[in-house]
């Protein structure tokens, strides 16, 4: 067992792209439930589509601007399709939808129709995607050593993906805090206590959602675009798992609160890696495999989800006052 | 909770379009093909399925049951490969690519031992978990119409996977390689398909009034519930496979594990947190968490592949237009026979009456002197022990149950659930049946992998159409 | 996607009217309730009936039926309100008040049936245009918004805010001054409703009273022309009670028209103007409080026939009546 490694490994975490891509997803989410009330059950699929979105484009040949638009644009058509219909109906209704459109994204993305667009199950690798991105950096070309962390500079799961992602993360966390606490986060914040009195003092509720559920899509897409970027574009990767991810890391931080997403996902992404490589470090793998570390990793986060929401539903940063459950 | 907002407009342009664009989706996966790639299969002693590999397999047997040894079997389709079966008569193949594969053996071995055809044929994929394994059997006659066509295809294959998905798929595929068969297969796959949509859509329904049942009584939407089939499963299977146990004990004993997890997680979890004034939103969340645990806990113990529950391959036989084989029509009649005595209990005995008035409205029931907790635990005992037979009845009728199978069909049953309307008993069980069968018959259109997805769709459609389900009713505001 | 405001903002100051309306202080003549006696003046000649005609309506409603199921919740053939007054609207549980209010403001759809407010069409108009209209509603089961501040809750009912579209809110300066006025507004508002120290609580911290004043509060704060009050009294303990009488008694004279849904009979005859009845879904009865108190076919809808019991206790009215005239 050799824990400098553990340790170097585990912090590494703290400023993985994959981290940041889960902060963005879950400030999306808080957009949705955490200011508004929207059980978004599918955040995995508006990633999923961002991804889509952005390497497809990319793989035939758009330029970079262009295939984020792209990515932003099906996050809207896609927030457009699922609100319409449910924005009008209980919580119930929305979870149910974006999970089960989420998970309509992913088959249909997978299924060997599809191979052309999107490489069927096996995806779209990075090779198609990432190489006009990692043509943007300023950095020289090799690698570099920061602290604990050596990681190259440009390519794949580099050092510029990683100020890119980060300062991603920046911007969205600035305009949350704008947006929570001007009037149009209040009047969002009023839909998630009681849509029915905001109605009644002459808000549209419906176009509220609507913004909420776009703009939260947005940031998932974002999300997914970085989740992509370092690895390849794999639609398994992307299931109703990375939603439930995302949601832990929400509830971790504390909903309705600014930097509850950052906080958690940083929290969650750098113990669970600690614990995992802890096991495979201290426990032989005859007696634990390291599929079945994997497994352990889940359930300690489904306990850990079932703990929080039980004992401290206001997460880590949030009011116990202003929880973003209904009482 | 506010069920159905009556504001909504039901009939809007805006809204009808979006079927619309629904389907031109659909249309437009449907017109892309894909082209095949070429991966090695190989010859494996023995295979089981994972994320990146399928099975073909089967035990090659003589008109007597008798196994046959050391016939060489040519696998061919996406990927190629040769083996010859063991002393057993037991071949495996493990292929890495989705598609259609045709095994073959020689015409004479086959006349030798009485087996009414050299050459099978199956479609793998493996993601599904009723697909990433096809037993091939060669004791199926081939059809008069396909002796005509051209090719080493002598016979229709018929897989001996009791999974009715697994025999369509297989006769899809026959039909459309024998291209001069497809008239007059066609109406033979609708109504197979049909027959196998009902079959799932009743062991859908065991799952999803169960899974109402819980959400009429306490608001909640339980996320695990999926969990529970696939621990029904799973229990089967260590029953027969690790304790050696025949099959009926085993289901019983997986059905009393599947109650007593259900009264344990009342007691342990729900009731508290009812006691708590916990919301259902905060405890709906708490039944993700939990589903998470689970899942990963039975990967944990029974990996990743998928666990037969019986491992004898079930003699098939045509019934009318369907072919279909004994533990199919076992499963589904189980089923129906417990649908029936739920309905009965809800609507015949005081306790089932008493569960209705609590759906209707706990507090009043709880003011005119029923035990709403009481009902509560009972409803759910009752709906985790309907999840594990379902999950022991669609392990048999799948020839198999893995970890994840019940969170697969977990959407299948919101589906089923919101189709039917939210908390109402009734409306579960009409909800699965549709969702079963647009399911499966929907393969007749669209690409088989993607037909959970139409079943998905379905439940958007209807959602704009009559938000509160087929049989929910409207509530007042305010 | 954002909001359109047609109500401009008030900018007159507050009076103390709550006081005024119903009791002059030491010394001082009590002012003329204008609005109160015209409407008393042009009501005097209408017929006791249901369905009657009225001078000036404000709101008009024809045919209108609701079903849920087989059970009709609502079927009012006509109905009108008389603008400026204060019109009450009684019934048993389940005579369809609710549902009433909930189709005249657009959270419910009715069966059939057509209502105009203020001269314009309101049937398949969305809640929140409803409101924007001037006919601003509360809820018989108060909904406050519980986890934001008392203050926050005001606002939010405030007809013009341009901060709350969703790109200008990113941009302060385009709504900070118009947020100060509010505030300022919100603030005279909180202080007559007696609800200015609580207004950095959390609303859900408020007793059941103080929210049915809060709610009370924020509706006035859109300026309605038309306010639907759902059983306001409801939980509201005694000594509130008296003051918001007052506040509705004085809404009146600041031009805006009340109707309410109230159980206490007392109430209702001391401050409606007109009262109608309704029962199982139908208007049964309407007319001046006290004539209506005596129809028998209200008491007939509160009782079930042939009880014989007094409809309440007068004596303190009367005696307060005569205290003020």
């Amino acid at each position: 067992m050799d824990f400098l490694t553990i340790i170097s490994d585990t912090l590494g975490e703290l400023i993985a792209p994959t981290t940041a891509a889960y902060v963005l997803a879950a400030i999306g989410l808080n957009i949705h439930f955490g200011m508004t009330g929207l059980m978004n059950m599918g955040q995995a699929g508006f990633m999923l589509l961002g991804a889509y979105g952005f390497a497809v484009t990319q793989s035939m040949g758009a330029n970079l601007f262009a295939s984020v638009c792209a990515a932003i644009a099906l996050a809207v058509i896609y927030a457009l399709l699922l609100g319409i219909p449910t924005l009008k109906l209980g919580p119930d209704y929305l979870a149910m939808v974006t999970l089960a459109a989420a998970e309509i994204i992913r088959i249909v993305g997978r299924s060997t129709a599809m191979t052309k667009i999107t490489g069927g199950s096996a995806g779209i690798s990075p090779q198609d995607f990432t190489t006009q991105f990692e043509g943007t950096s300023p950095l020289p070309n090799g690698a570099t050593t920061f602290l604990l962390w050596t990681y190259n500079n440009n390519i794949a799961n580099s050092w510029w993906l990683r100020i890119v992602a980060w300062v991603l993360v920046a911007v969205a966390a600035l305009l949350c805090w704008r947006w929570f606490h001007s009037p149009w986060g209040r009047v969002l914040k009023g839909i998630r206590e009681d849509e029915n009195a905001i109605r009644s003092l002459g808000k549209n509720v419906t176009t509220y959602k609507m913004q909420a559920l776009i703009l939260g899509g947005i940031f998932g897409a974002l999300g997914g675009i970085i989740f992509v970027l370092p690895r390849s574009v794999q639609p398994d990767s992307l299931g109703r798992a990375v939603t439930f991810y995302t949601w832990t890391i929400l509830l971790l931080g504390g909903a309705a609160t600014i930097f509850g997403p950052i906080l958690g996902s940083c929290l969650l992404w750098v113990l669970l890696t600690f614990v995992k490589e802890l096991m495979r470090g201290a426990i032989p793998d005859t007696v634990i495999s390291s599929n079945q570390v994997e497994s352990l990793g889940w359930v300690i986060v489904g306990v850990a989800l079932m703990c929080l929401v039980i004992f401290r539903p206001q997460g880590l940063l949030g009011d116990r006052k202003e929880l973003a459950f209904d009482a | 909770m506010t069920a159905v907002t009556p504001s909504v407009r039901r009939h809007r342009l805006g809204l009808l379009l979006l079927p619309a664009i629904f389907a031109l989706l659909m249309a437009l996966c449907i017109s892309l093909t894909s082209p095949s790639l070429a991966f090695a299969a190989e010859a494996v002693p023995t295979c089981n399925p994972t994320a990146t590999n399928g099975c073909v397999n089967g035990i090659l047997q003589d008109a007597n049951k008798q196994p046959i040894a050391n016939v060489e079997l040519k696998l061919s389709g996406k990927e190629s490969a040769t083996t010859t079966t063991d002393a057993q008569g037991n071949w495996a193949f493990s292929v890495s690519a989705d598609g259609t594969y045709t095994v073959t053996m020689d015409e004479s071995v086959a006349k030798q031992y009485g087996l009414k055809a050299a050459t099978a044929q199956v479609e793998i994929e493996k993601n599904s978990f009723d697909k990433a394994r096809q037993v091939v059997r060669f004791d199926k006659p081939a059809p008069a119409s396909a002796s005509s066509s051209v090719g080493g295809s002598t016979g229709k294959a018929q897989s001996g996977n009791s999974g009715a998905n697994g025999s369509t798929s297989s006769s899809d595929t026959a039909t459309t390689t024998n291209g001069s068969a497809i008239g007059a297969n066609i109406g033979k796959r609708i109504w197979q398909q049909l027959f196998s949509g009902i079959i799932f859509g009743l062991v859908l329904g065991l799952m999803s009034v169960g899974m109402n049942l819980v959400y009429g009584t306490t608001g909640l939407s339980s996320f695990s519930h999926g969990e529970q089939v696939s621990l029904g499963g799973l229990m089967a299977y260590v029953g027969t496979q690790v304790l050696h146990w025949p099959l009926i004990p085993s289901a019983i004993f997986a059905v009393l594990i599947g109650a007593l997890t259900g009264w344990i997680q009342n007691e342990l979890i729900w009731a508290p947190l009812r006691r708590k004034r916990v919301g259902t939103m905060q405890q709906m969340i708490v039944t993700i968490g939990l589903s998470m645990a689970l899942q990963y806990t039975f990967q944990f113990f029974f990996g990743g592949d998928i666990k037969g529950i019986t491992k004898s391959v079930p003699a098939s036989f045509n019934l009318g237009p369907v072919t279909t084989d004994a533990p199919t029509l076992i499963a589904a009649t189980i089923a129906i026979i417990v649908i029936v005595g739920v309905s009965l209990f809800l609507y015949r005995t005081r306790l089932g009456r008493a569960t209705r008035a609590v759906s209707d409205n706990a507090a009043l029931a709880a003011a005119s002197g029923i035990n709403v907790e009481q009902v509560v635990r009972i409803v759910w005992i009752l709906s985790c022990a309907m999840a594990a037979l379902s999950g022991v009845l669609l392990g048999i009728y799948l020839n198999g149950i893995s970890w994840n199978t019940g969170a697969t069909l977990l959407l299948l049953m919101f589906a089923a659930v919101t189709l039917g309307g939210l908390g109402t008993a009734n409306g579960a069980l009409v909800g699965s049946l549709i969702i079963g069968i647009v399911a499966d018959m929907s393969s007749l259109i669209i690409p088989n992998d993607m037909r959970y997805a139409s079943a998905l769709a379905i439940l958007i459609i209807v959602l704009l159409i009559r938000p509160q389900g087929l049989f929910g009713k409207q509530q007042r505001v305010g | 996607m954002r909001e359109s405001h047609e109500v401009k903002p008030e900018t007159k100051p507050f009076q103390d009217l709550a006081k005024w309306a119903t009791k002059a202080p030491e010394g001082e003549k009590l002012i003329s309730t204008a609005y109160g006696d015209k409407v008393t003046k042009d009501l005097q000649f209408v017929d006791n009936e249901p369905g009657v005609h009225k001078p000036d309506p404000i709101l008009v409603a024809d045919h209108v039926t609701r079903k849920f199921g087989g059970m009709t919740a609502v079927d009012v053939e006509h109905f009108e309100i008389e603008r400026h007054g204060i019109t009450a609207l009684i019934g048993p549980n389940g005579a369809g008040k609710t549902t009433l209010f909930n189709l005249m403001t657009g959270f419910d759809t009715p069966n059939t049936g057509e209502w105009r407010f203020d001269g314009r069409d309101m049937a398949h108009m969305q809640p929140e245009k409803v409101a924007r209209m001037g006919m601003v509603r509360t809820f018989q089961l108060t909904k406050v918004m519980s986890r934001l501040t008392v203050l926050d809750n005001m606002l939010l009912s405030a007809p013009v805010q341009p901060g709350e579209g969703m790109f200008r809110s990113l941009i302060p300066g385009l709504w900070k001054k118009q947020e100060q006025a509010n505030i300022d507004k919100a603030e005279a508002l909180l202080e007559r409703f007696l609800l200015i120290n609580k207004k950095d609580d959390f609303a859900g911290s408020l007793s059941g009273g103080q929210r049915k004043l809060l709610e009370m509060a924020r509706a006035l704060m859109r300026d309605p022309k038309l306010v639907m009050l759902d059983e306001p009294m409801a939980g509201v303990n005694p000594a509130l009670k008296q003051s918001l009488l007052d506040h509705i008694m004085s809404l009146r004279e600041e031009g805006t028209t009340v109707l309410f849904v109230e159980h206490d009979i007392n109430m209702v005859r001391h401050i409606a103007d007109w009262v109608t009845v309704m029962a199982e879904g139908k208007i049964v009865a309407e007319g001046q409080p006290k004539s209506v108190m005596n129809d028998p076919a209200v008491i007939d809808a509160y009782l079930g026939a042939h009880a014989n019991i007094d409809l309440g206790d007068d004596s303190v009215l009367d005696l307060k009546e005569s205290e003020e005239h």
